[in-house]
């Protein structure tokens, strides 16, 4: 729920409470307050007939009498009544209904006469009133609750504009891109800050990817260029004249050891490379034919193993991948096919819209299948593997994501390794 | 032919003088940017080899540099005086790669090397620059034509896989040198070398190329020293 909505729901959910009680409490009072006036009106009517009786011979106007408000009659002297309020039906001719009426009954002494008198005054009209007034007031409270929570909407709205602004900037947030992104000013101090303290953040990130990304390429320059000294001398020592056959034995191994070093070193700085995410450009790559490609670069291998080399290649099959990185994923797939294939067996490339896949025939691993992704562990048959050709395979799934699965057919010694694209 | 080497580190900037020298060419050497910038004033080149990553600046700015007067020139002079260009990277990037080979270089070579490769490529970028790549490339009884892929020996046809036809080639870039079957494997087969019985895999390469040479009435050039690797002789 957005933070809008929630702010709504909040404001709902406390001002209904508040309408409903401040209506009851609100209806009350203004009803305490009518029924203070009404009585205050009766009392004054009372001392306007005990003046009437007091000062006149007729003290009653004859059109009250029809009426009978208020309602004079004579008792004994003695009898004495305190004044009285008191709240009763009476039968309304008009309207034909009982309607409440609120009454003052007193005794009055005047002259020397004993009176009994009866004031009334109908509430209905005041109780509508009241009521009217509630409800009134009730509806209005909710109408401009309703119309401040429009506002309300409208305005946070406005207001969070530029955070939207800025979440969909950082949603397509590129590390790669060789200017830092720039987030934009806001007139709201919040977000002004928001964005700035994002504008520094980009640029901190931005100028420590560089730093990264100088760094793994003069790794890789400080390294190559030894080698590379390394090879050339150890090419030229070898074309020297006379050799023992144990000095060149010593080269030859030391060569060995140099093209792993190399291969080592190219495989960690590509590992770096697609951690410190710098093979972003990806497109569609055309993976049947880099397959039929590889296979086919790969069948002069296969046929010095004596292997049976199948390939089974759907055509026209394109995913979004880095190019390189694709070659390397299929490739670094089919030679460990082909390596590890029992002499004169057999191993198929399979490729179709949804999988690419290798199977070759062999035996079972010598280490736990869970560690066949994992950097650095190798076949002790095989030293001169670096150990990283199948983590790089992973990496690399993952990095367009696809996953990995290995399978060991224990009863025809078949390992099957496939990359399920997830179209 | 002359030859600009462009190279911060001296050891292998000297390795590959007496390399390159040895096969008959005037190599002129500069450690530096600026050192290379004022080579190319003062002299024109057949071939530029430039490692972009110098101290003293970016090896791709040598070459706009190059292709820019090229550029300015290029109404007056004829276009055959266009150096070929070779460019050295001890980064394995393809935007590297990329860039280099669209600012006009001819070829990338990545680090670490073997001379012979460099040899190799450097003759087939000179091939493509001054003959358009249509010179014929011979060798005792053997004849090569580079645009059809086509060998030939004593007049017949001979019919090479692809890899042995790229072997032939490295051995004629290459005669009467030691060629070590590490510097063999690396140009032939490049990145897929961590192959695990990669020698044996040569040999039978090699064994095949040489039979069908001999086969096809050549003599054979090919000779082994101390099993380190093989020599094509021109002598026999």
């Amino acid at each position: 729920m957005s933070l809008l909505r929630k702010t709504l729901l909040y404001l709902v959910l406390v001002a209904v409470p508040v309408a409903i009680g401040g209506g009851w409490l609100f209806h009350a009072l203004i009803n305490r307050v009518a029924r203070y006036e009404i009585d205050e009106q009766l009392t004054s009517d009372l001392a306007f007939v005990k003046e009437q009786l007091a000062t006149a011979d007729r003290p009653i106007p004859e059109g009250q009498h029809l009426l009978d408000n208020p309602h004079v009659e004579k008792v004994s002297l003695g009898y004495h009544l305190d004044p009285v309020f008191s709240d009763t039906l009476e039968y309304d001719r008009r309207e034909k209904q009982l309607v409440p009426v609120r009454r003052l009954t007193s005794t009055i002494q005047a002259g020397g006469h004993a009176y009994l008198v009866v004031v009334k005054q109908a509430m209905g009209e005041f109780i509508e009133i009241t009521q009217l007034l509630s409800v009134g007031i009730i509806v209005g409270f909710l109408g401009l609750l309703g119309v401040l929570l429009g506002l309300n909407s409208w305005v946070s709205r406005r207001l969070w504009q530029p955070f939207y602004q800025l979440i969909d900037q950082l949603r397509g947030y590129r590390l790669d891109v060789r200017t830092p992104a720039t987030f934009p000013d806001s007139t709201i101090t919040e977000f002004s800050q928001l964005g700035r303290t994002l504008n520094d953040m980009s640029r901190n990130l931005h100028q420590q990817y560089i730093v990264q990304k100088e760094f793994t390429d003069h790794a890789a320059h400080e390294m190559q260029t030894p080698l590379a000294i390394i090879t050339a001398q150890l090419d030229q020592l070898l074309a020297t004249e006379p050799l023992t056959q144990e000095q060149v034995g010593c080269m030859e191994q030391a060569q060995g050891s140099i093209g792993r070093l190399v291969h080592l070193n190219k495989s960690l700085l590509l590992l770096s490379k697609i951690e410190n995410n710098q093979f972003l450009d990806q497109k569609p790559v055309d993976l049947s034919t880099l397959t039929e490609k590889l296979h086919h670069d790969f069948s002069s291998y296969a046929e010095h193993r004596q292997l049976g080399w199948v390939g089974r290649i759907a055509p026209d099959v394109f995913r979004p991948m880095s190019p390189h990185l694709a070659e390397v994923l299929f490739s670094n797939l089919i030679k460990n096919a082909l390596i590890h294939a029992l002499p004169k067996t057999y191993a198929e490339v399979t490729l179709t819209e949804k999988v690419f896949k290798t199977v070759n025939a062999g035996l079972s691993l010598p280490f736990p299948p869970a560690q066949l992704f994992d950097r650095f562990v190798k076949n002790p048959a095989r030293p001169e593997s670096t150990g990283l050709g199948l983590a790089l395979v992973r990496q690399i799934a993952e990095l367009h994501g696809m996953t990995v699965q290995y399978q060991y057919d224990e009863l025809a010694c078949l390992h099957t390794f496939t990359v399920h694209f997830h179209t | 032919m002359k030859i600009l080497l462009v190279e911060d580190e001296p050891a292998l900037l000297i390795a590959m003088r007496q390399f390159l020298e040895e096969d008959g060419y005037v190599v002129t050497t500069a450690a530096s940017f600026a050192k290379a910038t004022q080579a190319l004033n003062d002299y024109d080149y057949d071939c530029l080899v430039v490692d972009i990553g110098l101290p003293d600046g970016n090896g791709l700015n040598l070459i706009r540099q190059v292709k820019g007067d090229e550029k300015l020139a290029d109404g007056i002079m004829v276009s055959a005086s266009q150096p070929g260009l070779i460019i050295i990277s001890a980064k394995d990037s393809l935007d590297d790669k990329l860039l280099g080979l669209e600012l006009g270089s001819d070829d990338y070579i990545t680090k670490p090397f073997h001379l012979p490769e460099l040899n190799a490529r450097i003759k087939s970028v000179l091939r493509r620059r001054f003959f358009g790549g249509n010179n014929l490339i011979r060798h005792g009884d053997i004849t090569v034509d580079p645009l059809s892929h086509r060998v030939m020996v004593r007049e017949q046809d001979l019919d090479l896989t692809e890899k042995e036809y790229h072997l032939l080639l490295f051995f004629l870039a290459n005669t009467n040198r030691l060629l070590t079957k590490a510097a063999i494997a690396e140009y032939v087969w490049g990145d897929h070398m961590d192959l695990a019985d990669s020698h044996d895999f040569l040999y039978t390469h090699i064994k095949n190329l040489r039979r069908k040479l001999v086969d096809g009435g050549c003599p054979d050039y090919l000779r082994t020293r101390y099993g380190a690797g093989y020599i094509f002789t021109t002598t026999l």
